[in-house]
């Protein structure tokens, strides 16, 4: 609907007001904008409970490690790609790392950059697969779910470590001032991805890759390294979501972030983000994993059984999709 | 006499027991519009991704603005100085007029590699320049290509291609998938190219327009150059029966 508006907008362009209103609806987190403020709405209607800063900060809380996993996503899904593996990453680096702090008296930040680090040598694992020898990113990052997961439990031995170290647990569950620590990340994070992708080359060309690979490459864009360098941010972003959330848990083991990687690429796809590549926003995708969260939050203050939450988290999720297949089919009619 | 711009020696290429082309001799002056001819299949893309480095040629000798030119990939052609455009619109759809024409080649304020960070305004402001220059209307620049029309597209493709210093430009069919009026207003670009004094090679099956926007046309027939003739001198009829070989048969 709203392509439909910003085309008839286009056409009696011209004045400049029109212009202006054709840009704004031409955003695409606006969708989830809208979804996030109709929810917000609703559920402090039906709620006493929601509409309380503690109730908000709480539902922040829940968002940082889904939004700094989908925020990597975004960039993967932006060349036109996918990275099923973000989650199972993250699962890696915090039990090896929490394992390490724990038994072995690892220096915490030390773990923190090596957890950055297990998440961007998987990243470029994954990368130089799926870019340098060709394997389709769904494949390489399916079998990366089970992979590095198992990993991770294997080299714990699947115990789990407590309790991190309080620098670690600082960043999970630390304050500053009124605002949680892992929200300050989460804002730091997407403040960095939305410079890199909005006013660098860099992010200009994982655009120009996902929108049209073979025009990027006749323009004199060398892709394959681009594509590489989706995945790696990818995994940093990985490595860092172990690291909150371990902080956040107080615990570190193989089987933490079970199947946050669908919540991300949910949340992606909710922003406006389109699975399709080429067009999307990293501003979307925090608002879709803030929608993400905020209608669990919602159900839960409802008492709503945790069965139908699946269900209805799972249609929301269909209709993103859905949304999304139906403005490319209308641009390809066009 | 005009200097030349561009002179193609004895080119030849074959594929498995074909020859697309075959001791090809071809050239093209400083400022002029030449046109490409020929059948399906005479090898007149042969010739063409040869001249812009797209495939090697098997023998002959391409030089370009004085120089002998050893072109390995379009990359090559484009730095001194050839622009293609491509039938298939080689734009990223989603992305917005000026970055589609700073593709590539992006103003940057401070240079860190791929963090550069790009200068959005500037790259704007001189998006709205060569539009101008090259004639092309678009109302707003921050309008991704896919709400555009075809011919308004194909339009920032020609402009893109004028905008870089570029000596030669070579465009294949660049009308094939336009209705009349997108057709017409493309034309009117091309020929204000000319006022500009870009040389231009066009391919075309449209004798309508070739006749229209040339100086020259060439016609290739079976890998080889059946003649060129000035446009002044000779009538489309001439051109049909150069493309048929019916003056060979006579």
């Amino acid at each position: 609907m709203e392509v439909e508006v910003a085309r008839s907008a286009g056409r009696v362009s011209g004045q400049r007001g029109s212009l202006r209103v054709n840009r704004i609806l031409r955003l695409d987190w606006l969708g989830a904008a809208f979804g996030v403020a109709l929810v917000f709405v609703l559920l402090s209607v039906l709620s006493p409970y929601f509409l309380t800063s503690d109730n908000i900060l709480t539902i922040l809380v829940q968002t940082a490690v889904v939004a700094i996993l989908a925020g990597g996503q975004t960039f993967v899904i932006l060349t036109a790609q996918i990275d099923l593996a973000t989650a199972a990453v993250a699962a890696l680096a915090g039990a090896v790392v929490g394992m390490l702090m724990v038994h072995a008296g690892l220096n915490p930040y030390v773990g923190i950059a090596l957890s950055l680090a297990i998440g961007g040598v998987v990243g470029l694992f994954n990368g130089v697969l799926v870019a340098l020898a060709r394997l389709p990113a769904f494949i390489v990052t399916l079998a990366g779910l089970s992979l590095w997961r198992g990993l991770g439990l294997q080299l714990t031995s699947g115990y789990d470590s407590s309790p991190m170290p309080d620098v670690i647990g600082f960043l999970g569950r630390g304050d500053v001032g009124p605002i949680p620590v892992p929200v300050l990340i989460m804002l730091g994070f997407y403040g960095a991805m939305a410079v890199i992708l909005r006013q660098t080359k860099l992010g200009r060309y994982f655009y120009a890759i996902g929108s049209n690979e073979d025009a990027a490459r006749l323009a004199g864009i060398r892709v394959r390294p681009y594509k590489v360098a989706a995945f790696l941010i990818s995994g940093l972003s990985s490595g860092l979501a172990g690291i909150v959330l371990i902080g956040r848990l107080d615990s570190s083991g193989g089987t933490i972030a079970q199947g946050l990687e669908l919540d991300a690429i949910a949340a992606v796809v909710l922003g406006g983000t389109s699975l399709f590549g080429g067009r999307g926003s990293i501003w979307g995708s925090l608002l879709g994993a803030v929608l993400m969260a905020t209608i669990r939050n919602g159900m839960d203050l409802l008492q709503i059984s945790p069965f139908l939450q699946l269900v209805t988290l799972g249609l929301v999720i269909l209709l993103a999709v859905g949304l999304d297949v139906l403005r490319v089919r209308r641009f390809v009619w066009v | 006499m005009t200097a030349s711009l561009l002179e193609a020696h004895g080119i030849g290429k074959h594929f498995g027991g074909v020859a697309a082309a075959d001791g090809v001799d071809f050239h093209i002056n400083q400022h002029e519009h030449v046109a490409l001819v020929g059948d399906n299949g005479a090898g007149k893309s042969t010739l063409v991704k040869i001249l812009t480095g797209a495939i090697l040629p098997d023998s002959g000798e391409i030089w370009f603005d004085g120089q002998r030119r050893h072109f390995t990939t379009p990359l090559d052609a484009r730095r001194v100085g050839i622009e293609t455009v491509y039938q298939n619109l080689a734009l990223a759809d989603h992305l917005d007029v000026a970055a589609n024409l700073f593709l590539g080649r992006e103003d940057c304020r401070i240079r860190l590699g791929p963090f550069s960070l790009l200068a959005h305004d500037r790259m704007r402001r001189k998006a709205g320049e060569l539009l101008a220059q090259t004639g092309v209307k678009i109302p707003d620049l921050r309008e991704p290509l896919q709400n555009l029309s075809g011919g308004q597209r194909q339009s920032i493709a020609i402009a893109r291609a004028v905008g870089w210093g570029s000596k030669l430009i070579i465009m294949d069919e660049p009308t094939a998938a336009l209705g009349v009026q997108e057709t017409a207003h493309v034309e009117q670009i091309i020929r204000n190219l000319k006022n500009q004094g870009m040389a231009v090679l066009i391919v075309s099956h449209n004798l309508r327009q070739v006749f229209d926007l040339c100086d020259t046309i060439w016609v290739m027939r079976r890998g080889r150059i059946a003649g060129h003739r000035e446009k002044r001198s000779v009538s489309a009829e001439n051109i049909v029966r150069l493309i048929t070989g019916a003056d060979a048969v006579a």
